[in-house]
């Protein structure tokens, strides 16, 4: 769940003085606050063929994010500023933010994002623009700079148009493999898996 | 040479004994009573000597952290085992890296009661999730196919005794006005336990922080090595200039005791033999050394000026010896208490001052001469009535004070050892606010687990019953006892679920678990032996859980302890068995005084008795208290004490001066302590400056009139060394006459200050100068040198009859005087032909004339030494005389027959045998003077003297107004000018 965290709210991430580009800003913002369903495909040398999984997410830009999980199994992740809870078969289990390293400043930086602050994760990145002028899309790769963070993932990478369309996470050690996550907007829906008492007051 | 030869010994094994047994400084304030005694290890106390926090307070992590690396680049990085500042990712690779190597039995809570439990199906599933999660794991598949080490890792709190670690690395916590972020610096130990080294570190640290903060970001520094440089800064301050007036106040004493500097090397001669045998005594007998040890033992330094004085004014020998005798049994027996007090402060210095002084007394002795003065008249000292009255008044004082002791107060706190500045206590709570901020202080104490590996360690943590938010080692090296037991549920839980796992997420391969190994020193990442791991000299491993409440059970190898209240404790404990030391050595002098002197034994004990009676009262009553260095100063102020009663009681009648000199230099050097800031060091100098002014006031007092103030009596001077005399010549021959006129002035000056004999033989620096350089014009002239003086010759009649005489062989027989310098006559080169016999009394100036006859080389000239004139010296002088030759004679020196006459006012004795030789010899008789006119110039004058009965009245006559017109020029030393 720790790690989930990271890389959920490591998304929005830019660096340094030189202008982020304004379509990235735009989609990820976009992405914090909308409805999508998910594919993952996780890669691992020790495995015969990759793992496979399938969900939903519902980003709230004021609340947090619900991260469902589908196929193989259903699992709900719900990430709030105050807490992460795990609902498995029924079984639920919170974890408060305090328990959980880097968690409110990672919260804090998102939402300072969010509020338009596009400095606001500077430094933990290096980043490379690239865009693809055929095909509108863009592709906006991170190397992890903060040694804390790289036994997680060395390098994220983003694609994406008008939207967030697929986020790659590869590992710097092999052994550790590499995550990918396709991302498909669903526009008619809006904070689907949050319930009603989740609402902001 | 033979002192030089034995401090030249004692510098060796000093040497000697400082290599091999390497010695250690101690500063800490919990080694002054004895760590035993606080229940604190050696290496617990070094481990808090050596850690400083510094904290940054402000609003938001953005002001503080600026400031914050702009001290972290301040730092001197050397100083410093360990900085943490930013905990960086290297570290927790390590840390992931060591639990990859040894991964079994490493569970978070949750996972260890499912495997405890036998829910094997329910760890797969949880297993087969996570991977399907989006998260890359920390560790490979194959290393943690269940996910177990994964789970254990991210169950463990990152966070340090409550401070969360911010993405950057930084400790943060919040605090009411926003932010506290947390630098943790680690000494190394041999700067923590120098205070040399530590003071300017400590202090360029606070010099970052004043000139760092801002308005915005405050910054607070604490830890032990800030409470020693406040107290060792300061006190190396006052102790500097309180010695440098003590020297001061010493030498000053000297001077005005003895009027000559030549004290000044026997003194400091005895005090460095006394102070280097009472050290290496200390460095064979202790492996360990207090600082404060050596601030008590400086009480070395003024028993030794004291016994110094008494032997160097010692008028009767003798009686000296018998008192000082007296005075170092009782002092020895003042100190032998502490001795076997078990304190080791106290231990350490009652071995250096009670070796030092018993050298003192062997040293004074050996310069005490053997010879005894015949007892003197009894000295009658009319005594004033007021005095009469005070000395009645002294035993009814005491008699009156004495019940006033039932009112005291007794008591150390620790404020007593050490009162801190306010900030530092300020800083000291905010650290500890921050990181303890729900637990009682004052009811917490120090929770020790001890063992003789890291795994028994480990274990006994892991047994006790603690809050499960208590940061320990266990927490992140879980003992191989509760892994191994975990290492079996796994085994089950690989060969029961292995197959569904590997079916589940299509792993090629399974691997069974590896047995978990025991965590060692090699394999334990650094980062928690830096901060939980104590490793004791003698090879066991310490964790301390510092701010627990007492536990119910402590297991084995578990102990307990409130370092304050232990110390607190300690202290109460050592003042009242101090009290008890002090009074059964009170009486155990008081029946000693008894046995030695009898009836004055109450006269020689009041004024001690009283000088401790004055002092208890002063800090006991009205709301004070006495603190245990109180109690321990008393020791030394009675030794000090009855060494001015027994000086004045022994009847010896000079002894007002060596007792008042002592107790100069003693207030001075003690009293002074009374104004230093650190608290253990002014009680005791505060007992000094009132105990012993009480002492010797009350002393003088009760024995006034029974010591008459020391007459002043000239001491002889020794001659010069030959070796001083070679080395002047060489430096004639190197450099020429020039070098030895140099010489001359600085010997003059050296001799008029260093001796108050030649002073008043002398009479005046003029007459010294010049009596010195005719002492070089001597020799100079005779060793036929360079620099030869110029003679010029009288025009008077009476000076060219003589030339005439002597250069057409009349044979002439002169008669010299002490006045200016016949020696120098050879120089005249009419005289070269002429010899001249020289007859001389020679037995005053042996080692002058050794060196004389040495160089001498004027073939013209022959000295004939003689003790006295007889018929052979009669037919002698007459056949040189009869030869041509010249004779020359004193004609003022007595010595034989002699008679009285007036010579420049004054009745004195001249020779009779020389005026009847010269008389006999019938030859021309002269009176000749050869005396200085300028430099290197002499003028030759003669007057003839008629042979009849009137030869010393025309010697006199011719005489007397050379003396009257250079009165410097006259060295006859008896018969003053």
């Amino acid at each position: 769940m720790k790690s989930l965290l990271f890389i959920l709210f490591l998304l929005p991430t830019v660096l340094i003085a030189k202008a982020v580009p304004e379509r990235f800003v735009a989609a990820l913002q976009r992405a914090l606050d909308a409805d999508a369903t998910w594919v993952m495909t996780k890669t691992l040398p020790d495995l015969k063929q990759p793992i496979l999984s399938t969900g939903q997410v519902s980003c709230w830009k004021e609340k947090g994010m619900v991260w469902k999980t589908v196929t193989p199994f259903e699992e709900e992740i719900r990430v709030t500023k105050a807490s992460i809870t795990l609902i498995v078969d029924d079984e639920i289990e919170t974890k408060p933010c305090d328990e959980m390293p880097y968690y409110t400043d990672i919260c804090e930086a998102t939402d300072a994002f969010l509020q338009g602050e596009t400095d606001a994760f500077e430094d933990l990145f290096d980043w490379t623009w690239q865009e693809d002028a055929t095909s509108g899309t863009w592709t906006m790769t991170l190397d992890v700079n903060r040694r804390q963070l790289r036994r997680l993932f060395k390098t994220i990478s983003l694609t994406g148009g008008e939207t967030l369309e697929s986020v790659t996470f590869i590992s710097g050690d092999k052994k550790m493999g590499t995550t990918l996550l396709r991302f498909t907007e669903t526009k008619d829906t809006r904070h689907a898996l949050w319930r009603f008492e989740d609402e902001p007051k | 040479m033979k002192r030089f030869a034995l401090l030249g010994f004692l510098l060796l094994a000093l040497v000697g004994c400082f290599c091999f047994k390497r010695p250690t400084l101690e500063t800490s304030l919990f080694a002054l009573v004895g760590e035993e005694q606080i229940n604190l290890s050696p290496e617990i106390l070094q481990r808090g000597n050596c850690e400083i926090q510094v904290l940054f307070f402000a609003k938001t992590l953005e002001e503080a952290l600026p400031v914050a690396e702009a001290f972290e680049a301040r730092l001197p990085k050397s100083a410093f085992k360990t900085i943490r500042f930013k905990l960086d990712g290297a570290l927790t690779q390590t840390l992931l890296d060591a639990y990859q190597a040894n991964p079994s039995g490493l569970l978070a809570p949750k996972d260890a009661q499912l495997l405890e439990s036998g829910a094997y199906d329910r760890i797969r599933k949880q297993a087969v999730r996570k991977w399907h999660t989006a998260l890359l794991p920390l560790f490979p598949l194959e290393s943690d196919p269940f996910y177990l080490l994964n789970g254990f890792i991210t169950s463990r709190t990152l966070a340090l005794s409550g401070w969360h670690a911010e993405l950057n690395g930084v400790l943060t916590k919040p605090t009411e006005e926003g932010i506290a972020l947390l630098l943790s610096l680690s000494l190394w130990d041999t700067i923590a336990s120098n205070p040399d080294a530590l003071v300017p570190i400590v202090q360029g640290l606070q010099q970052s922080a004043t000139e760092l903060k801002t308005e915005q970001v405050e910054i607070s520094l604490s830890g032990v090595p800030l409470h020693t440089v406040e107290v060792a800064g300061k006190c190396k301050a006052e102790i500097t200039w309180l010695s440098f007036f003590s020297v001061l106040v010493i030498l000053l004493v000297a001077w005005k005791a003895f009027h000559s500097f030549r004290v000044y090397p026997y003194l400091l001669f005895i005090l460095t033999f006394s102070g280097g045998v009472g050290a290496l005594c200390t460095m064979l007998c202790c492996s360990k050394i207090h600082l404060l040890a050596c601030v008590f033992a400086t009480t070395l330094l003024g028993l030794t000026i004291d016994y110094a004085f008494h032997g160097l004014l010692a008028k009767d020998p003798q009686a000296v010896r018998k008192n000082l005798l007296f005075s170092w049994m009782t002092t020895e027996l003042s100190l032998l208490p502490l001795l076997f007090s078990g304190i080791p402060i106290l231990v350490q210095s009652s071995i250096f001052m009670m070796t030092g002084l018993a050298a003192t007394l062997c040293m004074v002795y050996r310069t005490l001469s053997v010879a005894t003065t015949p007892p003197g008249e009894t000295t009658v000292v009319q005594v004033p009535r007021c005095i009469r009255i005070l000395k009645c008044l002294l035993p009814v004082l005491f008699l009156v004070l004495l019940p006033c002791l039932a009112m005291l107060q007794f008591g150390t706190n620790l404020q007593a050892i050490h009162a801190p500045s306010q900030q530092l206590l300020d800083a000291e709570k905010r650290f500890r606010d921050l990181t303890f901020p729900d637990q009682q202080k004052e009811a917490t104490g120090l929770l020790i687990v001890e063992g003789e590996t890291l795994e028994a360690l480990l274990q006994r943590e892991a047994a006790l019953d603690l809050p499960p938010e208590t940061a320990r080692i266990s927490h992140f090296l879980p003992p191989l006892a509760v892994r191994q037991k975990a290492y079996q549920s796994l085994q089950d839980l690989y060969r029961t679920q292995g197959e569904a796992l590997m079916q589940s997420l299509g792993l090629l391969a399974l691997l069974s678990p590896l047995p978990p190994k025991p965590w060692t020193e090699e394999n334990v990442p650094a980062l928690y032996l830096d901060n939980f791991i104590l490793r004791t000299a003698n090879g066991r491993y310490l964790t301390l859980l510092p701010n627990q409440p007492p536990p119910a059970t402590l297991g084995e190898g578990c102990f307990y302890t409130r370092p304050q209240q232990a110390m607190q404790q300690t202290i109460d404990r050592l003042s009242c068995i101090t009290q008890r030391l002090l009074a059964i050595i009170g009486g155990c002098l008081l029946v000693l005084l008894i046995v030695i002197f009898k009836k004055r034994a109450w006269k020689i004990a009041l004024p001690p008795l009283l000088a401790v009676c004055v002092v208890f009262l002063c800090f006991g009553t009205g709301g004070r208290t006495i603190n245990l260095f109180h109690l321990l100063a008393c020791f030394m102020l009675i030794g000090m004490s009855l060494d001015y009663t027994i000086f004045f009681a022994s009847g010896e009648r000079h002894a007002l001066k060596p007792v008042t000199c002592s107790f100069l230099t003693s207030l001075a050097g003690f009293g002074a302590l009374a104004l230093v800031s650190f608290m253990v060091v002014r009680s005791i100098g505060q007992v000094f400056a009132i105990g012993l002014a009480v002492s010797y006031c009350s002393a003088y007092l009760l024995f006034y009139g029974e010591a008459a103030p020391t007459p002043q009596h000239p001491k002889t001077e020794k001659a010069a060394t030959l070796l001083g005399m070679n080395v002047l010549l060489y430096g004639y021959r190197l450099f020429g006459k020039g070098f030895l006129d140099g010489m001359g002035v600085l010997l003059a000056w050296t001799l008029w200050l260093a001796s108050p004999g030649i002073r008043q033989f002398t009479g005046s620096r003029q007459r010294l100068m010049a009596f010195i350089q005719s002492m070089i014009d001597k020799v100079v002239v005779m060793s036929c040198g360079r620099g030869q003086p110029t003679i010029e010759v009288a025009t008077d009649a009476d000076t060219q009859a003589f030339i005439t005489a002597v250069t057409s062989r009349q044979g002439v027989f002169l008669l010299s005087s002490h006045f200016g310098a016949m020696e120098v006559l050879p120089a005249l080169p009419s005289s070269a032909e002429v010899p001249l016999h020289a007859f001389m009394h020679i037995e005053q100036t042996a080692i002058f004339n050794r060196f004389y006859f040495k160089l001498f080389k004027r073939p013209s000239v022959q000295i004939r030494p003689v003790a006295g004139f007889g018929m052979g010296e009669l037919f002698e002088a007459g056949t040189y005389l009869d030869q041509g030759d010249c004779v020359l004679m004193a004609g003022d020196r007595a010595f034989g027959s002699s008679q009285t006459v007036t010579f420049l006012g004054q009745q004195v004795a001249f020779p009779k045998g020389v005026y009847r030789f010269a008389k006999l010899l019938e030859h021309p008789i002269y009176f000749v003077v050869c005396y200085r006119i300028g430099k290197n110039r002499y003028r030759l004058e003669a007057r003839e003297i008629i042979p009849n009965d009137t030869m010393v009245e025309q010697f006199i006559a011719a005489l007397e107004p050379f003396v009257k017109a250079h009165p410097e020029q006259w060295y006859h030393w008896e018969i003053q000018p």
